[in-house]
């Protein structure tokens, strides 16, 4: 028995410590195991974490104005609620009386306090800072004000992930900052979404605040 | 006993380090010769003669089976012109270490190229091509001339006459407007030629070839044209780019299926950047709806690769932590079975820019490796990742070219964006297109 013991002991340092680069890293790894070990287990209980296909594109008839055949409400259910999709702005912009996204512009010198950039942590799309979720609140108060003011949000990523995945980031935090509004009141039909990932930094250097500069979220607008 | 044995093993586990031994092997690349390229006086440039047989050398070489070995003034001689193959000298071919040699001629303004197989003692006449005096133009015949020895001496159709699509990024000249424009490009298999094939003045990235059946267009690339990125084609010789893939919001990395069936990509139609496909038909036209595939809370979905049988497709997704490659099945209407992503690349972390060999046998991805994102390759039939690339410079965007033995990849700095072409064999990765401008997400016309 007691010869067990120290074999397990013995087998849990060699696991735990074997494929250790650095703490950072090992960590990262075990986070990555452990969620996805976690979901496993889960899934054998019946609680499904995961998004399905559908069966056959038959199966779901989805709301009248979907272009687009999605996943079943079962699996998006799922969803935390601070993640709730929401569909895109019934007017493409440019048709039928919807402002071109070339036509928006950086809001003028008196509100650009309103409309301030926003700032992520590296590789999340949430924002934490308090500051900037009150300063995203009151922005919700104004376009709720103002009826006739159209957003364009754009996602932008640091330099420091691949072009693809930044462009998918950038993509997610736009996304993020739209669905904070739209919980706050404003009407989802005049708020667009662009990402640029890393394509358009402000801050060309390699330090932390660089970096930081450059992970953010810009607004352009348009008054109809 | 048992305790101190732990005790005696503890400093080993945890300090332990992944141990890397680098040993020096043989080159498996046979030598081959190449002469020098003879001319008589003629009307055509000789500075376009030197750039023809660079052209011929680069081709072989890039092939993956030979090495063109440095020419030698006694060999030349040996070579009798006009008629090379009645004076060939095969006694003394026979000592040197070649398995071939090529000698290669202008008359009248023809090329030719004759090859001799020294171990059987045999020779091959190709057929003549005459010089229009464009570079360009000719030196796509000599692209031609390459793979058809290639294929001749390997049974391996070569890939020195596919071209390359990529995207520029440059400054914007003009004051207004972003910093930045991106435009594509596309060039030959050596870099040269290169030529732009948009003209979005606006930002253009992730292009690629659609299969050579498809009519109508050549090409597919994301445009940020009217606002937000949407998926266009286009045909190489007219660039009027239309909208291809018709969905609300935004629409991102497109990967086209082997067969050219279906097309996948990333869209936030649905509020997020979800994995989605879109069955196409043999025009390249959309048949019927988009279908959302793959989303995850909280989770951001990026690049995707097919399988060649378009049943399987991998796809990058952060829904368990840091970018990881996943595997799941494309479905189809009849399976009833509940389709899950399963964890393919455990290796490393940040793995991004997956790309399926036509062959099926391998998956390369961009992975950061001690702080530098390199090229790695996962092997479906080992199930073993190992890194392909090791230079100090972030790579991505890997493509396999049909023969699924090349891939093109581009660097990632904040200077300078290349082009680099390596075999997996051979792993010496050479730079082509030295032209200026930020080139990226490069991909190989298939066949």
């Amino acid at each position: 028995m007691k010869q067990q013991i120290h074999f397990l002991c013995a087998a849990a340092i060699l696991l735990l410590s074997a494929c250790s680069k650095n703490s950072s890293q090992t960590w990262e790894d075990v986070k990555t195991a452990g969620r996805y070990m976690q979901k496993g287990v889960d899934a054998i209980w019946g609680k499904d974490y995961e998004s399905r296909m559908l069966t056959s594109d038959e199966e779901f008839l989805g709301p009248y104005d979907d272009d687009f055949i999605p996943l079943r409400d079962s699996d998006l259910k799922q969803f935390a609620a601070s993640d709730t999709a929401l569909p895109q702005p019934r007017g493409i912009p440019g048709q039928r009386g919807f402002p071109s996204l070339d036509e928006f512009y950086l809001p003028p010198d008196d509100l650009r306090s309103i409309f301030q950039a926003l700032h992520f942590e590296t590789d999340s799309h949430v924002l934490h800072d308090r500051a900037e979720i009150a300063a995203l609140t009151k922005l919700a108060a104004h376009l709720k004000k103002n009826p006739n003011l159209y957003l364009v949000i754009e996602g932008h990523t640091d330099q420091r992930a691949s072009a693809s995945y930044n462009m998918a980031l950038g993509m997610r935090r736009a996304n993020y900052v739209r669905s904070f509004l739209v919980k706050n009141g404003v009407d989802l039909n005049r708020i667009y979404t662009v990402s640029r990932g890393k394509e358009q930094p402000i801050a060309n250097g390699n330090s932390p605040e660089d970096w930081k500069l450059n992970r953010r979220s810009e607004f352009k607008i348009y008054e109809k | 006993m048992w305790k101190y044995i732990s005790l005696l093993l503890l400093p080993f586990f945890l300090f332990s380090q992944e141990l890397e031994v680098r040993l020096p092997t043989r080159s498996s690349l046979k030598p081959i010769y190449l002469s020098n390229l003879h001319t008589d006086p003629s009307q055509y440039d000789w500075r376009n003669f030197e750039e023809l047989r660079a052209t011929f050398e680069f081709d072989l070489n890039a092939g993956g089976y030979f090495a063109v070995a440095s020419r030698l003034d006694d060999l030349e001689s040996t070579f009798r012109y006009p008629e090379v193959r009645a004076a060939f000298n095969l006694a003394i071919w026979k000592k040197q270490p070649y398995s071939h040699a090529i000698s290669i001629q202008v008359a009248q303004n023809r090329f030719s190229a004759v090859v001799f197989d020294i171990s059987k003692g045999t020779s091959k006449k190709y057929p003549e091509f005459a010089l229009s005096g464009n570079l360009d133009s000719d030196r796509r015949h000599i692209h031609r001339l390459a793979d058809a020895i290639h294929k001749d001496l390997t049974g391996v159709e070569g890939i020195a006459s596919l071209k390359i699509l990529y995207a520029k990024r440059m400054k914007n000249p003009h004051a207004d407007g972003p910093e930045w424009h991106s435009e594509i490009w596309v060039c030959d298999s050596d870099g040269a030629n290169a030529r732009q094939v948009t003209n979005e003045k606006g930002y253009c990235m992730s292009p690629g070839f659609f299969p050579k059946e498809k009519e109508g267009a050549d090409f597919y690339y994301v445009t940020e044209k009217n606002g937000q990125s949407k998926i266009c084609r286009s045909r190489l010789s007219d660039a009027k780019g239309e909208v291809w893939v018709s969905l609300k919001g935004n629409q991102l990395l497109p990967s086209v299926s082997q067969k050219g069936n279906q097309v996948a990509f990333i869209t936030d139609a649905a509020g997020r950047p979800d994995l989605f496909v879109q069955n196409i038909d043999s025009k390249g036209d959309p048949i019927g709806k988009a279908r959302q595939l793959f989303s995850a809370p909280r989770a951001t979905q990026a690049s995707s690769t097919y399988s060649p049988d378009g049943e399987q497709i991998a796809f990058v997704s952060d829904k368990d932590g840091p970018p990881r490659i996943y595997l799941m099945s494309v479905g189809s209407p009849k399976q009833t079975s509940k389709p899950r992503p399963a964890l393919l690349t455990k290796k490393n972390r940040e793995n991004t820019s997956p790309s399926w060999s036509p062959d099926g046998t391998k998956l390369a991805y961009s992975a950061k490796l001690d702080g530098v994102r390199q090229i790695w390759i996962y092997d479906f039939k080992t199930e073993e990742e190992y890194p392909l690339t090791a230079s100090p410079e972030n790579k991505e965007n890997p493509a396999w070219a049909p023969d699924s033995l090349h891939l093109i990849y581009n660097t990632e700095g904040e200077d300078a964006c290349e082009l680099y072409l390596v075999n997996v064999n051979h792993p010496e990765p050479i730079l082509i297109n030295k032209t200026s401008g930020q080139k990226r997400f490069p991909t190989w016309e298939t066949r």
